[in-house]
């Protein structure tokens, strides 16, 4: 049993090493000052930082940088905001619109983006929102899976609680606002997480809609990363190490907010 | 008293949940619910964004079933899914098996496994193209096994298993973590009984974890296999779809038509059937759980 | 100034269920009326119609003399305490306290004064910085009485506030509510399906039983003259002993057989219209062994299956000549044991006749209320 045990640890350890061999081999090929030795296994000299200074001061690599910043948080903010309003209002609210409400969210829900992502395309391109941050913000302003979460967290909330705070004389908006809110913390803060790092990883649709360089994002510029000649390995592994350090940093304070809208439904229940 | 002023505790609470209910509604109606009707529509149109979408009936769904690459495109999602997802939920399970055990050591190696999962897509994709680049650590790892360096993406024959190798591990850190949430959630008690009864290990695994996770493998299969059906950006970035469409999976295919070549109604038709075959398959899995429920 | 609160022939009704129809309830300025009954009675609708939190289907209620049948639960004046007490937990002791007052835009400074205030009266002070996650049991109920009465209602709606506590707590929270009542000489509408904080904490009870009073009285009233074999039934315990017996006029009296029991009656003083089978009730209690063994009229042979001693007291379970089972509560280390055979009496004042309908005919009291000498004494 004792060996068998230690085998498993071994191999457990093993497989991390495994694991984390690309990550590895990332820091050692942003920190390179050349592309001499591309296999990352060994550091040919220390320029992380030298390569950072590089790609943020050469071009316009701050400009999509901010870019994403911006529509990020701006997206993860609206979806929170509308995912509370109306995952509170599903669950705890009787009001006409209710069963469409539902009904809309299962529907997105089972649709995929692939199907929708043309029509909205030419929708944006008709009012001439293409190359517009609203362009790039607006299709996201809400999510099935935001108003989904909020609802089954508000669930919990005792509607007697509610009751107790209308009996208060208090207004429906000051009940969602100061009791809805705060009990649904947890759910929020998975959304706003969820949707942030979403929108930092998102693609496809900037890659559709935002053709002007002005409007690119970190995803978009990492996916057509050149320098003056040419793909420059060190520096673009250097930009894509920048990319990743916003999620992981987030991860690491928010770990447990990030498992549980993962795992939503799947597991419990 | 129904009249717009009631202050009825109903009537109250109706307009705030309609207020509240709002924005969302617009939201889902505006981006959701009628595109998805226009993409039905357009796809029964010829459509290039200037004039207007012609009607052309079924010409659109017609080509698909005779194009050749668009079949051999059905054939690189069904490799990919079936590719990415077997793998990632083997290796997960073994893995999540021991990891779900208490102890701060293992708590620390379950954060260091998830942390691919956590690493933006475009980023780790962008690592993996200087992975697979010409003396990158691929071939360095190739060569250590005595194998030599690969044209790992230029070659068709190499370029579908590159971007899996890519995808498994970038995704089963996710597994692993809703699998050890699975395996935390169960009971105990059962486990002690099966030591009790001396059951050994092996057995213990696929006589009690297996049947007692049913339910987290529904979820894990139904999230892997329509997220691999869905998957763009791996393809999009490390191979272009290419060599000569050995990695053109179906979203890259419907991409290429809408945003390469402007054919948004033979785009739509590709929309449609990929959605279609989303829901068959979420349906299935869900009358498969609901009659386990019975 | 006040009238407490009305409820006039209020109807309730899903879809086609009637959940009650024209119920009518009127409880006094200053009264703590309790409503009891079985679970499913639609007591505590009736307190969410009171309180706005359900609407009427028919009928009007008033609080304080003001008509509140269609106002919003915070604009009728009343003070709630919630089962569970339903405390905001993420607002500290403060917090909750002030939260209607605050939505009601009282000033800051006037809002300060009243928490204060409060607090003192119901010995929180010290706990105004805490969470209620925080709070013992007992600190959890004062803080949910201080947020109804911050406000200063015309009355308070208590909805089984005790019904998950513990049974060494809710005997302590029950003296502090009664504490609270005679303080603050509020109007109190209070609802349980638990008999004894009926009993104990009421005014007058109102017994409610598939959408209808059954009887609003004094406990005392409920007890001794308990208007239907429902009523009977539900208050004391153990229950009322029931058995079916024949009425049999004659001359100058009437005579009730059960079995191998009969009593003698003076016939005018019983009802003149007594259907010919009768149910007599009587409680535990009434049970008693023999006093005088001149009246065998009285007596009761009965074999003691079981009995129960419970240290202040004895449950003997019997079973008569009958077959039937009768149970006597008597006083400790007293009366026979298990299997052996005794005689028992029951006083004609205990006893209490019920309609084949189950509506009380006569109740034993009213002999002793007469004045005239009891038949059995010497």
């Amino acid at each position: 049993m004792r060996i068998g045990r230690s085998l498993t640890v071994v191999a457990l350890i093993g497989f991390v090493a495994l694991m984390l061999l690309p990550l590895y081999s990332m820091i050692v090929l942003a920190s390179a000052p050349d592309d001499s030795d591309l296999s990352g296994l060994r550091f040919t000299g220390f320029a992380l930082f030298d390569n950072i200074g590089e790609i943020m001061t050469d071009g316009r690599f701050p400009r999509y940088l901010m870019n994403s910043v911006l529509i990020a948080s701006a997206v993860s903010v609206l979806d929170v905001a509308i995912s509370a309003a109306a995952g509170y209002a599903l669950a705890r609210l009787r009001f006409p619109g209710r069963a469409a409400l539902l009904n809309l969210v299962v529907v997105a829900l089972s649709l995929t983006p692939a199907v929708v992502m043309i029509p909205v395309f030419v929708m944006l391109s008709e009012i001439g929102w293409l190359n517009s941050y609203q362009g790039l913000i607006a299709p996201f302003a809400a999510s099935a899976l935001g108003v989904f979460l909020v609802r089954q967290f508000a669930l919990g909330i005792p509607v007697q609680m509610l009751h107790a705070a209308r009996v208060d004389g208090a207004s429906e908006l000051r009940i969602f606002l100061r009791i809805a809110v705060p009990l649904l913390r947890p759910a929020l803060l998975t959304v706003l997480l969820l949707q942030f790092l979403a929108q930092w990883d998102n693609l496809i649709w900037p890659l559709i809609a935002a053709s002007e360089q002005d409007l690119w994002t970190l995803p978009l510029a990492l996916s057509s990363f050149e320098g003056e000649h040419g793909i420059v390995y060190h520096l673009q592994t250097a930009a894509a190490l920048i990319s990743i350090l916003p999620p992981l940093v987030l991860f690491s304070f928010l770990q447990r907010y990030y498992v549980s809208g993962l795992t939503l439904g799947g597991v419990k229940r | 008293m129904i009249g717009s002023k009631a202050r009825t505790m109903s009537a109250v609470e109706a307009r705030a949940g309609a207020g509240l209910a709002a924005p969302a509604i617009v939201y889902f109606v505006l981006f959701w619910a009628l595109p998805a009707l226009a993409a039905l529509y357009l796809s029964f149109t010829s459509y290039d964004l200037s004039g207007t979408p012609q009607w052309v009936g079924l010409d659109n769904y017609r080509e698909m079933v005779t194009s050749d690459e668009f079949w051999s495109s059905v054939w690189v999602t069904l490799l990919y899914t079936i590719f990415a997802v077997g793998p990632t939920i083997v290796i997960a399970l073994v893995v999540a098996v021991p990891l779900a055990k208490p102890g701060r050591f293992r708590a620390w190696l379950r954060g260091l496994v998830f942390i691919p999962a956590v690493m933006p897509l475009v980023g780790a994709t962008v690592l993996w193209q200087v992975i697979y680049s010409t003396g990158g650590l691929a071939d360095a790892l190739a060569g250590a096994a005595g194998v030599g360096p690969r044209p790992w993406l230029t070659d068709s024959d190499y370029a579908i298993w590159a971007l899996l190798v890519m995808v498994i591990w970038k995704y089963v850190g996710l597994y692993v973590i809703i699998f050890v949430a699975g395996l935390q959630a169960l009971p105990a008690n059962v486990f002690e009984a099966a030591a009790i009864d001396g059951a050994r290990t092996l057995r213990t695994f696929f006589l009690v974890t297996v049947p007692l996770l049913r339910r987290t493998f529904t979820f894990v299969i139904v999230v892997a296999v329509t997220g691999a059906m869905q998957s763009f950006v791996p393809a999009y970035l490390l191979t272009k779809g290419g060599p000569v469409n050995a990695t053109q999976v179906l979203p890259l295919y419907l991409y290429n038509n809408a945003f390469s070549f402007s054919r948004f109604g033979y785009a739509s038709a590709i929309a449609i059937v990929l959605l279609v075959v989303l829901l068959v398959f979420a349906f299935t899995q869900f009358t498969l759980v609901r009659s386990d429920d019975e | 100034m006040t009238d407490g609160i009305r409820v006039e022939r209020v109807t309730k009704r899903y879809g086609n269920q009637v959940l009650f129809a024209d119920i009518d309830l009127h409880v006094r300025d200053g009264e703590f009326l309790v409503i009891v009954g079985p679970s499913g009675c639609g007591k505590s609708t009736l307190m969410r119609i009171v309180a706005g939190i359900e609407p009427v289907s028919a009928g009007r209620v008033t609080v304080g003399g003001r008509d509140v049948t269609h106002a919003h639960p915070g604009d009728r004046g009343i003070g709630m305490v919630f089962q569970d007490y339903a405390l905001y937990p993420h607002l500290s002791v403060e917090g909750n306290l002030a939260f209607g007052l605050r939505a009601h835009h009282v000033p800051k400074e006037v809002i300060r004064q009243r928490v204060a205030d409060t607090g003192q009266a119901l010995g929180l002070t010290d706990q105004l910085k805490k969470k209620p996650g925080q709070l013992s049991g007992g600190q959890r109920q004062r803080v949910a009485l201080g947020r109804a009465m911050i406000r200063e209602p015309a009355a308070y709606l208590m909805d089984e506030p005790l019904s998950n506590l513990d049974a060494a707590l809710r005997v302590q929270m029950r003296a502090e509510l009664i504490e609270f009542h005679r303080r603050t000489q509020g109007t109190v509408l209070y609802v349980t399906h638990d008999q004894v904080e009926a009993m104990t904490m009421g005014d007058r009870v109102a017994v409610l039983n598939e959408g209808e009073f059954a009887q609003i009285g004094t406990p005392t009233e409920i007890y001794e003259k308990p208007a239907s074999v429902f009523v009977a039934t539900f208050l004391g315990s153990p229950r009322m002993n029931l058995l079916d017996a024949t009425v049999r006029p004659a001359d100058t009296h009437v005579e009730l057989t059960s079995g191998e029991l009969s009593w003698r009656l003076p016939r005018e003083a019983l009802p003149a219209d007594l259907p010919e089978s009768v149910r007599i009730g009587f409680r535990p209690e009434s049970v008693r062994l023999p006093v005088d063994t001149g009246t065998p009229a009285y007596e009761l042979a009965a074999t003691v299956s079981y009995r129960e001693n419970l240290g202040n007291e004895s449950i003997l379970h019997l079973r008569d000549g009958a077959g039937r089972t009768i149970i006597a509560r008597l006083p400790p280390r007293s009366g026979p044991r298990d299997g052996e055979n005794a005689t028992f009496q029951v006083p004609l004042t205990d006893l209490h006749l019920f309609g084949p309908d189950g509506r009380a005919r006569w109740h034993g009291t009213e002999l002793a209320d007469d004045g005239q000498p009891l038949p059995w004494s010497a």
